[in-house]
């Protein structure tokens, strides 16, 4: 009984402590970046951060609520083509209309929800990618928005984001990084919160977690939704930076969602830590290979399979294996004072 | 007194199988029911028709008077019943601490260091205090039922479905469960516990109910439900174990 009142409950290790001083310092290093490093660099780093937040949020939908989906291109697209019809036929600013875009397709991802959460497995993620292909054809017939062949936003338009090419690209980068911080934070409190206990029970056992007052159904669509307006959010910044759309670049399943499953089986589902090696070692794969043209895809798709079978927890479960270490401490410890 | 909880007339098949064939009784406030019945008797059935994670083809379930039988299983949960599910059904990837969190947050709806005081004091309660930060995975299956029970006890149910927690438990350790469970009654818990220990079970019980075949064969006091020359038939030889 003694011990009852004296609990105290604690997340963070000595661990997780240096790690955050190591955010903060990449952080700061990521925030100078404009300010000495090339265009290049920008651009990759750009590139860097729009994949690593839908590495975050496929991984939120799939390796914390277990729903598997192939169609998250469905959102990016989304998010692409409202940033364009609000920039070219609203005059809204395009960084405005960024987290305009995600709204929108929060509420649009609602009734998808409907559809796709009467299937389980194997169907839900044929659904998901159905859906997305639907968007596609659906966009291909709007000719306001360049049908079949796409559109690119007029240079007048494209002179108006900001005061010069240099400032643009430093505009750019800027909401990317917001993005990308924005995106972690918000799947690492959602995960430290009583939804990501929620999560967890329904992973490890539906009826339990349903027993102990869990709302199933609600807590999956709230990821959904979720997870679906980040997406929209990068999907616009992913067309802001290309300047240009079309509907097969816009809804590619190649792109914007067979590459983030790599990313995220490599570098370990289920994780926050994953995410981010995933997309280390994708951009790093993708470097080394950039010459060889389509062996590419294949040395992927093959790096794959051998790491879901060898390792199904990715590089970060290989790490954790031999070292308890939490970089994003999630779990409680109590401890007697 | 109005009863805490009435079941009428609780119908369930699955195919030709009847499970649950015309049962009806009720619990008032404080009670204890203690359920009995041979293996595949349509015990745990009666459970999950009660709890919510089964419909009944027919039948009510009224909860404090209120309608319960098209509610979710998490609607019936925050209302105030708790169960335990005689398979154990750990949160393997979290810490017994955790696992005590989910109910204290979402059916009992505490938040923060309530929520973490409930979850500690019904560890002390449970004798899992020591695994605490230990994943569920890693209990055995004694630990497993214990923690079955105290998730049940996270939700602070006013009424608590237990089924088959006492198995496998040494003499000493069934003392324990049966003493835990009386002075849960004191605290007010409705009761309703299936379990084959009939000794056990009858140390806590005010009434038994007899089920076999899914059909309600018996229910009253203790020893004269016992005592029952059609319940010996069917019983005896779980009794005699
Ligand atoms: N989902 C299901 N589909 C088909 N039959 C089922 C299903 N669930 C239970 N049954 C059958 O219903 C009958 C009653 O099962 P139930 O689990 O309620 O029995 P029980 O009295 O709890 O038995 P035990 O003492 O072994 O726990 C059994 O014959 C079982 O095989
Ligand atoms: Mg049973």
């Amino acid at each position: 009984m003694s011990r009852i009142s004296s609990f105290e409950v604690s997340r963070s290790t000595r661990a997780s402590k240096v790690a955050l001083v190591g955010w903060i310092v990449i952080l700061g290093v990521l925030i100078s970046v404009p300010f000495w490093a090339g265009r290049g660099d920008m651009r990759f780093l750009i590139e860097f951060a729009y994949y690593l937040t839908l590495a975050q949020m496929w991984n939120l939908l799939a390796g914390y609520a277990g729903l598997v989906s192939v169609g998250q291109q469905a959102f990016v697209g989304l998010g692409g083509y409202m940033l364009f019809a609000a920039s070219v036929y609203f005059g809204i600013h395009p960084v405005i209309a960024i987290p305009i875009a995600g709204v929108l397709i929060a509420l649009i991802s609602i009734p998808t929800a409907f559809v796709v959460f009467r299937l389980r497995g194997a169907y839900f993620a044929i659904g998901t990618w159905v859906v997305a292909e639907v968007f596609r054809l659906l966009f291909a017939q709007i000719s306001s928005l360049g049908g079949g062949s796409g559109m690119s936003i007029p240079a007048k338009i494209v002179k108006e984001i900001a005061s010069g090419r240099t400032e643009r690209d430093m505009l750019i980068y800027f909401t990317a990084l917001v993005i990308l911080v924005a995106g972690t934070a918000m799947v690492y409190l959602l995960m430290r919160s009583k939804y990501g206990l929620a999560l967890t029970a329904i992973r490890d056992s539906e009826p339990a977690s349903d027993s102990l007052g869990v709302n199933i159904f609600k807590t999956k669509l709230t990821i959904y939704v979720a997870s679906a307006a980040v997406t929209g959010v990068v999907g616009a910044l992913i067309f802001l930076q290309k300047l240009r759309i079309s509907p097969d670049v816009a809804f590619s399943l190649q792109d914007w969602t067979a590459a983030v499953i790599f990313i995220v089986v490599i570098g370990g589902i289920g994780t926050i830590e994953g995410p981010i090696i995933g997309t280390l070692i994708y951009f790093g794969l993708r470097s080394l290979l950039s010459d060889y043209g389509s062996i590419y895809m294949i040395v992927l798709g093959c790096v794959a399979v051998v790491m879901m079978l060898w390792a199904p927890k990715g590089v970060w479960g290989l790490i954790t294996q031999k070292f308890d270490l939490q970089l994003f401490p999630v779990n409680r410890r109590v401890t007697w004072k | 007194m109005t009863a805490l909880l009435e079941v009428q007339n609780l119908h369930k098949s699955y195919g030709s199988l009847k499970v649950t064939e015309d049962i009806s009784f009720s619990i008032n406030r404080g009670e204890a029911l203690g359920v009995i019945g041979p293996n595949g008797a349509g015990k745990s059935t009666l459970f999950n028709l009660i709890a919510g994670g089964i419909r009944p083809d027919s039948g009510t379930v009224l909860f404090n008077g209120l309608d319960v039988t098209n509610f979710h299983l998490h609607e019936r949960s925050i209302k105030g019943i708790g169960r335990s599910f005689q398979i154990p059904h750990p949160f393997g990837g979290m810490t017994v601490f955790e696992n005590l969190l989910v109910g204290a947050s979402f059916s009992a709806k505490l938040k923060g260091q309530d929520a973490e005081a409930l979850a500690i004091d019904v560890l002390d309660r449970t004798g899992l205090l020591e695994k605490a930060n230990r994943p569920a995975g890693e209990l055995t299956l004694l630990e497993r039922k214990r923690l079955e029970l105290a998730k049940a006890l996270s939700t602070q149910p006013a009424l608590l479905l237990l089924d088959e927690i006492a198995g496998g438990l040494t003499e000493h350790e069934c003392h324990e469960l049966v003493e835990l469970i009386n002075s849960l009654r004191k605290e007010g818990i409705t009761l309703i516990w299936i379990e084959h220990i009939v000794h056990a079970l009858v140390s806590v019980v005010d009434r038994l109910l007899v089920i076999d075949f899914g059909v309600k064969l018996d229910e009253g006091e203790p020893h004269a439900v016992m005592n029952n020359p059609k319940v010996q038939e069917i019983y005896m030889g779980i009794s005699a174990e």
